[in-house]
């Protein structure tokens, strides 16, 4: 049974749709990056698969079950969806208590997850004090709380620092390590890039493609950049042997569709002088972009 | 159910706001004793007597119920405005229990702050009146008064909950209130003047909870609780059914 599942999942507000006939499933184990622009629908359906917003059409469960008819959630999911949800005035301490308490938690809970985000001696500082990468720490301590066996991230990396990105990649890595289901939404292709092992991406509330990150990259295809002083004679050499190549800059020639060393090949056979010769390989943001730019053109 | 109460409560302890609250509520009943106190047998107020203990703790009540009906509206609306409802409900995705808790747990606040306002009463009045060779005089009446400001500050403790849960704007709902008390009610009684339904309203009931004897104009001790009560209640289920309807985005 997939450890999260949408089946259908629509929500509209007024006239606007927000999510549109949303279908998926997300296995135990992996981080999977919830990815799309603003206004995609991303926290509309975390919130949904969460309780907080009834969907209009179809559902969203955890192992079968709804959230709301989970027995303990707090056991099952952990869940960081705004960096804003304390009281200024409280503790953090005293905010992690209050959670465990509802959640009829030890209290005790409170204090080690304090531990294990790294705000250890930040328990007695009322909130309001908090940076908002100490605030986002203390989101995470709140999920944790519980021990679930799923985590559920809407744009954690939102406000940290660079050393809170490294510091929020290891941790996410970590709990994929304990076996955990990682759910992490986010806008910043590249900070998800690092991190993920599946990619859901959407737009416009509707599901482009939900597959493996290197599924994903390898869909696109890849460039061999040479830097070279005779660009045009390389280009009609490579044209020759049946590689698609186009002069990019006044002593630059980009291949597609082949390797470095197909390319070696072509230079050695016209005796060419090269400068540099280097593979780029298309990134999630090249293929967010030609995904959603086709979707966008079909429909 | 009992641990979402705990859990009120705890919120509550962890809020200077609340704890402010709390401790105002014996201070300024002392206050209003001392002022009371002060002013007998002058400019035409009755001399200390048998009756004065009765004033006393009578006299604070009107300001005590506003501190329970504002902590209960600010324990509701500091969830949303703070936005600790996310968290609140993804601790608890049943959200009927939450509100039945908040309610529970503002009444419980709200009796505390009724007894602490006693105390305060009596702190001043016990030497005060013994050193006039008076004594707390303690008689049904006295114990209607004193059982009747308990009640109504519990009950606007969770008259409170319901109106920030229908209002989810702190300020708004805070100004809501406020006029309702302090205004609304006595512009109609201005305009409506000797009218028999004025003696139906909130305050008025409420009002009529928190006396020895039943007036002539007014409702009973019975009848006023159970008028109060429907308020109450009919605002609770309201705010019930309208958090259990609402998305939270």
């Amino acid at each position: 049974m997939a450890a999260i599942e949408l089946r259908g999942l629509t929500k509209r507000f007024g006239d606007i749709t927000a999510v549109d006939d949303l279908t998926l499933e997300l296995s135990a184990g992996t981080i999977t990056g919830f990815l799309g622009p603003n206004g995609a629908g991303k926290t509309t359906t975390l919130r949904m698969l969460l309780g907080l917003v009834a969907p209009t059409a179809g559902a969203a469960t955890f192992e079968g079950r709804r959230y709301v008819d989970l027995d303990q959630p707090a056991r099952h999911v952990g869940a960081v969806l705004e960096a804003s949800s304390f009281h200024p005035g409280r503790r953090a301490v005293d905010h992690l208590r209050i959670l465990a308490s509802a959640a009829e938690l030890p209290l005790h809970r409170a204090t080690e997850a304090l531990s294990q985000v790294g705000l250890a001696g930040f328990g007695r500082r009322r909130v309001g004090g908090f940076s908002l990468g100490m605030r986002q720490r203390l989101g995470l301590a709140a999920a944790l709380l519980g021990e679930p066996t799923v985590l559920i991230l809407d744009e954690p990396a939102n406000g940290l620092d660079p050393e809170g990105v490294h510091w929020l990649r290891a941790f996410l890595r970590s709990q994929a390590d304990l076996g955990r289901t990682v759910v992490v939404s986010s806008h910043l292709l590249g900070e998800v890039s690092q991190t993920v092992d599946h990619v859901v991406i959407l737009d416009h509330g509707r599901l482009v493609t939900s597959a493996p990150l290197t599924e994903l990259t390898d869909r696109t295809t890849a460039a061999v950049v040479v830097r070279t002083p005779d660009a045009d004679r390389f280009r009609a050499g490579l044209i020759e042997s049946g590689i698609a190549a186009t002069v990019t800059g006044p002593d630059q020639v980009t291949a597609t569709g082949t390797t470095p060393e197909a390319m070696g090949r072509v230079i050695a056979a016209n005796g060419l002088v090269i400068y540099e010769m280097r593979l780029e390989q298309s990134n999630l943001e090249d293929v967010f972009f030609a995904l959603t730019t086709n979707e966008r053109t079909m429909s | 159910m009992n641990h979402l109460i705990r859990t009120e409560l705890l919120k509550q302890r962890t809020l200077r706001t609340f704890r402010a609250g709390v401790v105002a509520a014996p201070l300024v009943a002392g206050l209003v004793t001392v002022a009371i106190f002060g002013a007998a047998g002058k400019q035409g107020n009755d001399p200390l007597g048998a009756e004065s203990f009765g004033h006393a703790i009578s006299g604070p009540v009107s300001v005590i119920t506003v501190i329970a009906l504002i902590l209960g509206v600010i324990g509701m609306t500091g969830e949303y405005r703070h936005e600790t409802i996310t968290t609140t409900f993804l601790s608890t995705p049943r959200r009927g229990e939450v509100v039945l808790a908040k309610l529970a747990a503002h009444s419980l606040t709200g009796a505390l702050i009724g007894v602490l306002s006693l105390a305060g009463s009596v702190a001043v009045a016990l030497p005060w009146l013994t050193l006039n060779d008076i004594g707390l005089h303690v008689d049904a009446g006295t114990l209607r008064v004193a059982g009747g400001a308990i009640g109504a500050a519990a009950l606007y403790g969770a008259l409170g909950v319901s109106v920030g849960a229908l209002i989810r704007n702190q300020t708004a709902a805070c100004a809501a209130v406020l006029v309702w008390l302090l205004a609304a009610e006595g512009l109609l009684g201005d305009v409506f003047s000797g009218s028999d339904f004025l003696r139906w309203l909130p305050v008025a009931a409420a009002g009529d909870i928190v006396r020895a004897e039943a007036s002539a104009k007014g409702l009973t001790v019975p009848v006023a609780i159970a008028v109060f009560s429907a308020y109450v209640a009919v605002l609770a289920v309201a705010a019930t059914r309208l958090t259990l309807r609402r998305d939270v985005t």
